[in-house]
């Protein structure tokens, strides 16, 4: 079943009088289930493209579609409900909240989302295990290494059980260990609570666990 | 709205600030609510009890809470249905007239019920009285016997026990009077001026009963809920009355006294505007401190208008603080206002002048300062500094104190709305 689908999107921005095509025609067709790999150089794109699928940005033209809901044609309100029930973002920074602990970073989606405390930590709890991080529950981000951030911002992004994953570059910034190990967890979660995810990352050795490569070209989207 | 998620980010929110090093913004917009709530609430309260000593003798003793005049005099049947009126707590008749006493000093004479402290147990409140060698300390029971004002027998240099004259104007009426008792009320006009005598005696000024101008004073329950009694009592009388409210007795002076008070509340209240300036800017600060965070929870899918209520919840918070401090120091201050005035006179004469003193004596100068009195119940004609605190008032203090601090956090709080994840949320 098709969950996403991009259609002649393009866009532009401007640097004073100049105008900068950053993507010409991205069209793009993603089946439930399926992890879509997204490279690129940087400045290429890519994550203007999740901004745009995640609705954190507007095309300048086209159109995107997830569960055949026109994305685009949503006000800030809508697109902003829709985005916290149906995708989880996760960054090449963590952007953990450094008021709040592991446990509570976690929740956080949830509680935007209204979900009752009790339920919610439940499920916040479950995903710490997920990460093998219940040990930190407590922790709050001055306590956490790079890779553990990571985790946390991973598990975070299944909070409100999501159909679609967004991932950023979400080993750029760790070392291979710390990579590796978020890797390994954001895949396997994947797989098991069954998400379709849109990966943009630089390592080529991860080609073989997704489902499709892409790259942006030139502001089109090219099989590789 | 989602009132968990707020309620949890906002309170965070405070809680970290307080611990973090950005406290001094936090602290001095608390301090400047709880200052502003603390100077009103004790100045206030000072100037209630000032007003109040005025007030409520005018109305206890003087023109109480509705009038009935000019009408012929009322049956009992229909004095027993204006008392049982909602509201109404009791109805004296009194005569009034104007006389000199000993030929020289004009003065109000008022006829009332020796009863009348059965009759109105409010006017008891604001009459104290020594009695002369009455041990039941009845003295209107005797038609022969006047209580005056203490200010009014100083003046005259008359003692309890004293035999005066009195003289109606135009010399209609004359008689000898015992002064059985001396009043005070603490509001110096009435002291002054007034004398009272049973009714029965008042009411031999008049030659017919038909010229008797016979009074009743009414009391009520709340004296600012006046209409539906005022409408009840015309109702029950009919035309031939004239029934006025305390509001129309006294209209210049109380206008007066609301305006004063009134003036002084807004003069301090500007504090407000200053602490909500302080507000604003510490809250934009900390919109601008938290961008990335406010754009994560963009991302995350909160609302621009949800973000924005942790703000202004952060600006209420700062508000309700302020306001529990400043009640609570102006409640203490005003309760102890005597005692403050006194410790400051203590330090300025006792510490303050004696050293400057002593410091001139070293040098052989003989400075003497004439000690400083604060209050003086010589000068101000009151036992001590009143207080009143009316709780009404401290809400409306509250409620202004809290309103400055709503709009500072509204207005600072706006940029949440501007704010692009897309933008914030970059790491290149």
């Amino acid at each position: 079943m098709e969950i996403l689908k991009i259609d002649s999107i393009k866009k532009e921005f401007y640097t004073g009088y100049e105008k900068i095509e950053v993507l010409r025609d991205i069209n793009l067709a993603v089946q439930e289930g399926t992890t879509i790999l997204i490279s690129g150089e940087s400045g290429s794109g890519k994550s203007t493209l999740l901004n745009l699928i995640a609705g954190m940005d507007a095309p300048t033209a086209g159109k995107i579609y997830i569960r055949g809901i026109e994305v685009t044609a949503l006000s800030e309100d809508e697109i902003t409900q829709f985005r916290r029930e149906t995708i989880g973002f996760i960054f090449q920074f963590h952007f953990l909240l450094k008021g709040f602990n592991a446990l509570e970073n976690i929740m956080m989606p949830a509680f935007i989302a209204g979900e009752a405390k009790k339920k919610a930590k439940k499920r916040a709890e479950q995903l710490l295990n997920d990460v093998n991080l219940w040990h930190r529950r407590n922790h709050y981000l001055v306590q956490l290494s790079g890779g553990e951030r990571q985790r946390i911002a991973v598990a975070r992004s299944l909070m409100n059980n999501p159909d679609i994953i967004i991932a950023d570059e979400p080993t750029g910034n760790l070392d291979e260990k710390n990579s590796k190990n978020v890797e390994d967890i954001l895949f396997s979660l994947v797989e098991r609570y069954n998400k379709t995810m849109l990966l943009v990352t630089h390592d080529r050795g991860l080609a073989e666990k997704g489902n499709m490569h892409l790259a942006i070209e030139h502001g089109v989207l090219v099989l590789q | 709205m989602n009132l968990q998620f707020i309620l949890f980010v906002g309170f965070r929110y405070f809680k970290e600030k307080r611990k973090s090093k950005k406290i001094a913004s936090s602290v001095l917009s608390v301090t400047g609510i709880a200052v502003g709530v603390m100077t009103l609430t004790s100045v206030i309260g000072v100037m209630n009890g000032f007003q109040l000593s005025f007030i409520e003798p005018i109305i206890n003793i003087g023109s109480y809470h509705i009038q009935i005049s000019e009408g012929p005099v009322i049956d009992k049947e229909t004095l027993d249905n204006i008392r049982s009126l909602p509201g109404v707590l009791s109805i004296v008749p009194f005569i009034e007239t104007q006389a000199l006493i000993e030929g020289k000093t004009a003065c109000i004479i008022r006829g009332i019920p020796a009863s009348v402290n059965e009759l109105d147990p409010s006017f008891k409140k604001s009459f104290d009285v020594e009695y002369y060698n009455m041990p039941d300390k009845d003295t209107l029971e005797k038609t022969d016997s006047i209580i005056l004002g203490n200010q009014l027998a100083m003046h005259l240099g008359i003692r309890t026990g004293d035999l005066i004259s009195l003289t109606t104007f135009g010399g209609a009426w004359s008689s000898k009077k015992k002064v059985t008792g001396v009043f005070q009320t603490w509001y110096y006009d009435i002291d002054k001026t007034w004398g009272f005598v049973p009714l029965e005696a008042a009411a031999d000024f008049y030659e017919k009963k038909s010229q008797i101008p016979l009074t009743y004073g009414v009391k009520i329950k709340n004296r600012f809920f006046d209409s539906g009694p005022l409408r009840k009592i015309k109702k029950i009388l009919g035309n031939g009355y004239s029934v006025k409210s305390w509001r129309e007795f006294n209209r210049n002076f109380f206008g007066a006294l609301l305006m004063e008070k009134i003036l002084m509340m807004v003069l301090v209240g500007l504090i407000f505007i200053v602490v909500g300036f302080n507000i604003f800017h510490s809250l934009k600060r900390s919109v601008y401190e938290r961008k990335e965070e406010i754009a994560l929870l963009k991302a995350l899918g909160a609302t621009p208008g949800s973000i924005k209520n942790i703000f202004i919840l952060e600006g209420l918070l700062v508000g309700i603080l302020g306001c529990f401090l400043g009640v609570l120091l102006g409640l203490v201050i005003a309760n102890n206002i005597n005692e403050i005035f006194l410790l400051t006179e203590n330090i300025i004469n006792n510490f303050v002048f004696s050293t400057i003193e002593n410091i001139f004596a070293k040098v052989n100068l003989n400075i003497s300062f004439s000690r400083v009195s604060i209050f003086s119940s010589d000068i101000f004609y009151i036992k001590n500094v009143p207080i009143r605190i009316l709780f009404p008032e401290t809400f409306m203090i509250c409620f202004f104190a809290m309103l400055c601090s709503y709009l500072a956090a509204f207005f600072a709080s706006r940029k949440v709305i501007i704010i692009k994840p897309a933008e914030i949320l970059r790491y290149e």
